[in-house]
């Protein structure tokens, strides 16, 4: 039970005159709050489904009723739940105000508040427009009384574009409940906007999806309801110390998934310290990496670059420190961190597909062939298979390893969603291969006799 | 047998005064080692100036020694360890040759008579050995410390094992280089159990009686074990560049489950006798075993273990060097609280 724990990965030496220091800095948490830093908290969930008329088509209504109920049964009993529907306006469809414990729009959940939200949920109808923004009030709303050091989760489910309000309405609405909450957003289907869903996500620290077929929701909801499930640490923080005069190129979390954290920053306890927020914590595995870039010093002399710390409610409970040595011996400057170099890529791969995909998309197959050829190179050689998959589907691979394609005709438009909504999605670093080297021979000390 | 920690002295840095809670490894204010378990340490050189030279900034250092407004490295606590707790005394020096010192060691007395101590050398110019014999010392003691009812032998065994654990968790530097590994060495002794002593790798134990002197452990190293196993001469080996090359350690790489060899000694605690652990940065200028006698013959263990490091900055001084030694003295019979507190 040790809470939080963290590892630093980087080469600390620099050539002289050098003065970017890269960290990858993994953190580990093993679900449990760690001593001193306050008691179990309280946890809420708003289930917003979209039902717009569009949710009609494909019996996707139906499967969205059936994808509901399963995720109201993975709530654990005492957690505070409610069930919001969105068209250009949201409606609570649980609990009604007349529900036993309603408390500002949620109940707990229990045998009797999760049959009554059941029967609700089978009387959800599709029809109307979609504005998105009203259903993130909503979820802001429901979540208003609700104490600070709670756990508070979103699942937000469309499967269509927020067209019945101007674009600023929904910018306006990512900035007025940034950090309130939590969402994890799920599109259905194929005319979603993945940049729209992003960006929520981004800005509530979640995750964004795709859930190609209607009949998948169900089991969908059901894993993103555990896993909300399993968070018992509610609005952690990485900060991020570092030297006066230093400059931090970047922070990013590069797994399980690339988010740039940089725009986050929020001030720390000392002119010399920053936070970010990294929302909730489950028993699970992230890790960061850190770019600082500090005056460089003399040969010989090391620096503390930065120092990392996981806080929680204002107390740092694990850190890691990024150190810088200045040295003329090659060997040691020229190395480059594996974590790093791997992270490196996996951002560079994400970046091509992207770039890759907006080419096809203008039309310019050049551009496309290009990038996306050379992601298809990358993950061939991070041994990222999930997303050269997601890549077959939308190129011919002739050669992987060369990165040679060409753009398939007419890939289907959910292959290319996909592939666009997952590129962000990371393999951690391969583990090392072989075994202990037992014949090998260290030399300890000098050995100058 | 359980066993804790006494606690030696008030819990304050003996450098500035500051209070330290009992399990800080280095002083909050000065960044000055205190050794486990709240007893207080000298570290020579280590006291930081009031002034960063670097940066010119007054807020100080962090505990390990980096500048808390440009983050340089001012002080290293590491390039000198000294530890004075009357029946045990230790000192660690980086040497004047070598960047860092890699060398480190934990000690501690035991309640009613004895001590536990370790050793550990980082393996050479590999990224983060001197964490490495940090963790490994450090775990060692805790181990060796922690309530049991096993016997010395068998704490040994668990020390080790999880030493190596701490080791191998530390993250590997950079792609192509060796993970952090070091050497590994620890001693447990009551008047009642004995001495036992674990080793893997080249730190060494020496039983000093009187002015004479024996080595108790066999190093881990290639010109040994050739040696041992009959192939060549003590000279050829003595004059093969692979000599030195130790052959078992803690890390990543070192192969299966670290098993040390053990050694355990019955010893008259009347005989004031003495047990002397070195890194080979300390044994490699000694032409004898009975040369460690006499750096301890006035029976000083803090000066005797000052004597012995400055020897070996004296003859070269090429690697870390770290000595550490303890009285084998107390009671036979089971600890009694009312006489624990026996004269030195």
């Amino acid at each position: 039970m040790t809470g939080f724990t963290v590892q630093v990965f980087s080469n600390e030496y620099l050539p002289p005159g050098g003065t970017d220091v890269h960290a990858v800095v993994t953190v580990t948490a093993d679900g449990t709050i760690p001593t001193g830093t306050g008691a179990a908290v309280e946890a809420i969930e708003v289930l917003v489904l979209d039902s717009s008329g569009s949710m009609q088509a494909d019996g996707r209504i139906h499967e969205a009723r059936r994808a509901l109920a399963a995720a109201v049964n993975q709530i654990r009993d005492g957690v505070w739940f409610s069930v919001v529907a969105g068209t250009e306006e949201a409606r609570l469809v649980y609990p009604s105000p007349h529900a036993v414990g309603y408390y500002s729009g949620a109940v707990r959940a229990g045998a009797e508040t999760r049959a009554q939200a059941l029967a609700a949920i089978r009387e959800v109808q599709a029809n109307g427009g979609t504005a998105m923004s009203t259903w993130l009030a909503a979820a802001a709303g429901i979540m208003s009384g609700f104490p600070t050091n709670g756990i508070r989760h979103v699942l937000f489910v469309t499967d269509g574009k927020n067209e019945s309000e101007p674009p600023e309405a929904l910018q306006e609405a990512l900035q007025r409940y940034r950090g309130l909450f939590q969402v994890d957003c799920r599109g259905v289907g194929a005319n979603w906007s993945v940049e729209e869903l992003r960006r929520i996500a981004q800005s509530f620290l979640g995750t964004v999806d795709i859930i190609p077929e209607p009949h998948e929701m169900a089991e969908e909801f059901a894993a993103i309801m555990n896993a909300a499930m399993s968070k018992g640490v509610a609005s952690v923080q990485l900060r991020v110390w570092m030297p006066q005069h230093a400059e931090l190129l970047f922070v990013k979390q590069v797994a399980p998934a690339i988010d740039d954290l940089s725009a986050r920053a929020e001030p720390g306890p000392n002119a010399l310290t920053r936070d970010f927020p990294t929302g909730s914590w489950g028993a699970e595995e992230r890790d960061y990496h850190v770019a600082v870039r500090v005056r460089a010093a003399e040969v010989g002399e090391e620096m503390l670059a930065a120092r990392i710390s996981l806080v929680i409610d204002g107390n740092p409970v694990s850190q890691g420190m990024v150190k810088a040595t200045w040295s003329h011996d090659e060997q040691l400057t020229t190395r480059i961190n594996a974590e790093v170099a791997h992270y490196t890529g996996q951002h560079e791969l994400a970046e091509a597909i992207a770039e890759g995909l907006a080419a096809r998309q203008a039309g310019d197959e050049a551009t496309a062939t290009t990038k996306l050829g050379r992601a298809v190179q990358l993950a061939s050689q991070a041994g990222n298979d999930a997303t050269t998959k997601l890549l077959a589907q939308v190129v011919e691979i002739e050669n992987a390893e060369a990165g040679t394609i060409r753009l398939k005709r007419d890939p289907a438009p959910l292959d290319v969603m996909a592939l666009d909504t997952r590129s962000t999605k990371t393999t951690r670093v391969r583990p090392a291969g072989g075994g202990p080297a037992g014949s090998a021979v260290a030399s300890s000390g000098g050995g100058d006799l | 047998m359980v066993t804790s920690a006494v606690s030696v002295t008030a819990a304050s840095c003996a450098s500035c005064g500051e209070a330290v809670g009992s399990t800080d490894r280095f002083c909050e204010r000065c960044g000055a080692m205190l050794s486990p378990f709240g007893s207080t340490v000298t570290v020579t050189g280590a006291v930081p100036p009031s002034t960063c030279p670097s940066c010119g900034g007054t807020d100080g250092v962090d505990p390990d020694g980096f500048c808390l407004t440009c983050g340089v490295r001012s002080v290293r606590p590491r390039d000198r360890m000294e530890c004075d707790l009357g029946v045990l005394a230790a000192v660690s020096d980086k040497g004047p040759h070598k960047a860092r010192n890699e060398d480190s060691f934990a000690v501690a007395r035991l309640d009613g008579g004895g001590f536990v101590l370790s050793v550990c050398d980082g393996v050479s110019n590999i990224a983060r050995s001197d964490e490495a014999s940090q963790a490994a010392c450090d775990t060692a003691l805790a181990t060796l410390m922690a309530p049991s009812e096993a016997g010395p032998s068998e704490m040994m065994v668990r020390a080790a094992s999880a030493a190596s654990a701490a080791v191998v968790s530390l993250a590997p530097g950079a792609t192509g280089a060796e993970p952090p590994s070091c050497t590994f060495l620890a001693a447990h002794w009551r008047a009642s159990e004995g001495l036992t002593i674990g080793w893997l790798g080249d730190c060494r134990a020496y039983l000093v009686d009187g002015s004479s002197a024996r080595q108790l452990t066999t190093d881990h190293s290639w010109g040994t074990e050739e040696v041992r196993a009959g192939r060549m001469s003590q000279q050829q080996a003595d004059a093969d560049v692979r000599s030195h090359a130790i052959t078992r350690w803690l890390g990543a790489d070192a192969g299966l489950e670290p098993v040390p060899d053990l050694v355990g000694e019955m010893v008259d605690p009347r005989a004031r006798s003495l047990l002397v652990a070195v890194s080979d940065g300390a044994w490699n200028y000694l032409t004898s075993a009975a040369e460690v006698a006499g750096f301890f013959a006035d029976g000083n263990l803090a000066e005797g273990a000052r004597r012995f490091t400055a020897h070996a900055i004296a003859r070269g001084g090429h690697d870390n060097i770290t000595v550490v030694a303890g009285w084998l003295d107390g009671v036979t019979a089971s600890p009694n609280p009312s006489s624990s507190t026996e004269p030195l």
